[in-house]
């Protein structure tokens, strides 16, 4: 530590806070809580869960609570991504109207050794999303660029955007 | 002595039903309890109790209730809620835990689509949200229109939001994120709630479906508080103020509402939204709707027993004299 490099307090102050107001994405790791099974058959569609889906994406290192887990759910580390990113993975699947087609609109390939394999997925290039809106499959990024709202001037009125 | 208690329960089962008043937090005739919050409780994340809670409670006889706690590390959740079977006796409910009311925070970091919220419900009756606080914010620029709750199709049951605090709204660039909206024939009904700090957007909108909106305060939204298109909504109670505008669209039905600037909080711009002891304003000027058709209740945001004067007052609180302000979430 003698002979490291000395960086002033205001320094790292003024380092923190730009990288924090810069805008840029922050890449980073995310453990992902992923359904291990389908739900019961009794749950109607469009509401029903299935293996694989992306329910909850949290920071690494994340505990997660009892029931949030084996043999229910699965945790999968998803690395390389930003923040945003992450909560984008989560999201619901919808059709042009708004309506539910599916609770979870990406899944991870569970048989995919890149999932299963037991090493972090990397989220800018390994294709293990599977987009239930039209079955591709998508790296972790591009599912989250595709889940990403359009921005739409005519949202900014109450019935605007619909 | 056995004679002595068999005639008092003979004397309590004669007393008249409504000596135990109407609670606005309606909940499931029997239901099965999880818990939200940090490392220990049953779940961290409310997507997971939702997926585990998609049942057809009906035909269990069980509702399901999520008690939240306070504890889980910051970080952004939303929830779509969709798929369970309900009807009015069992159903689906998200609330603080007793002793933590408004303390448990739902917010969302992000960009959010039109159709969407942090609390999502979508075909869905009955759904209730008790003594939370929801609210969302973004820090990039987009023409998204995003709310905290966004309630669609549920058409053979209202959803509740009671004790609710609503806000503030954090967004840099976006020009209209709002505390809610009705949309797709939704049903809601909003009481005992505080809908505040809202710097671009709107307060409620219902474009299609049912508001009804009781005992609740919208205060500094920017734009309209109560936004309704289609069809009839209903106000009763509630304290309009510091908002650019307050009733938007002619089907309003208002009742006993106060918007003319005079109701005293006890520190609005901290967030205690409790009457202050000198208000005039709002004491018992209100309607009593313990016997409201459709949604009687007969108490107030921090669960007391209303009224507590002559009459009921307008806003959240019932007030009472000497007692602790709620908890204090502030603006920003």
């Amino acid at each position: 530590m003698k002979n490291a490099t000395k960086i002033s307090a205001p320094a790292v102050l003024v380092f923190c806070l730009a990288t924090a107001f810069s805008g840029q994405a922050r890449a980073d790791c995310f453990d992902c809580l992923v359904r291990a099974a389908d739900e019961p058959a009794s749950v109607a569609a469009p509401s029903r869960a299935l293996a694989g889906d992306l329910v909850a994406c949290m920071p690494q290192g994340w505990v997660f609570g009892q029931k949030e887990t084996a043999p229910e759910y699965a945790v999968v580390r998803i690395c390389n991504l930003s923040g945003e990113d992450a909560r984008f993975l989560t999201a619901p699947a919808k059709d042009s109207e708004g309506a539910l087609t599916a609770p979870h609109r990406f899944a991870l390939d569970l048989g995919d050794p890149a999932v299963s394999g037991g090493t972090p997925v990397d989220g800018q290039t390994a294709a293990v999303c599977i987009d239930r809106v039209d079955s591709s499959r998508k790296t972790a990024a591009e599912a989250a660029l595709a889940a990403r709202p359009v921005e739409d001037p005519s949202a900014l009125t109450p019935g605007g955007g619909q | 002595m056995k004679r002595l208690a068999a005639l008092v329960l003979a004397l309590v089962a004669l007393l008249p039903a409504p000596l135990l008043a109407d609670s606005a937090r309606k909940m499931p005739l029997s239901y099965n309890v999880a818990t939200f919050g940090g490392p220990g409780r049953d779940y961290t994340t409310l997507q997971a109790w939702e997926d585990a809670t998609d049942n057809d409670l009906v035909a269990a006889g069980k509702g399901e209730v999520l008690l939240c706690y306070p504890d889980s590390a910051a970080y952004a959740q939303r929830v779509t809620i969709s798929g369970a079977v309900t009807n009015a006796s069992y159903f689906r409910v998200i609330r603080a835990a007793p002793g933590f009311e408004r303390q448990v925070v739902l917010d969302y970091n992000g960009v959010l689509g039109s159709y969407d919220g942090t609390v999502l419900v979508t075909n869905e009756n009955h759904v209730g949200l008790y003594d939370l606080s929801i609210r969302h914010h973004i820090s990039t620029s987009a023409s998204v229109n995003t709310k905290d709750i966004f309630i669609q199709g549920n058409t053979a049951g209202a959803c509740r939001v009671v004790g609710c605090r609503l806000g503030p709204s954090v967004n840099t660039g976006s020009d209209m994120a709002s505390a809610g909206q009705v949309y797709g024939d939704g049903r809601l009904v909003v009481a005992d709630s505080v809908v505040a700090a809202y710097p671009e957007g709107y307060g409620i909108i219902q474009n299609n479906g049912q508001l009804y909106v009781l005992s609740s305060v919208f205060y500094g939204v920017n734009q309209t508080a109560l936004y309704s298109q289609a069809a009839t909504s209903i106000a009763v109670n509630c304290v309009l103020q510091g908002n650019g505008a307050n009733f938007y669209g002619a089907a309003w039905l208002i009742t006993t509402c106060k918007t003319d600037g005079t109701v005293s909080f006890v520190n609005a711009a901290a967030g205690d939204f409790h009457l202050s002891d000198t208000d005039a304003s709002a004491k018992d000027h209100g309607t009593d709707l313990s016997s409201d058709a459709i949604f009687p209740f007969s108490d107030d945001m921090d669960g007391d027993l209303r009224p507590q004067g002559a009459a009921w007052d307008i806003g959240a609180d019932e007030w009472k004299p000497g007692t602790a302000g709620m908890v204090t979430i502030p603006l920003f």
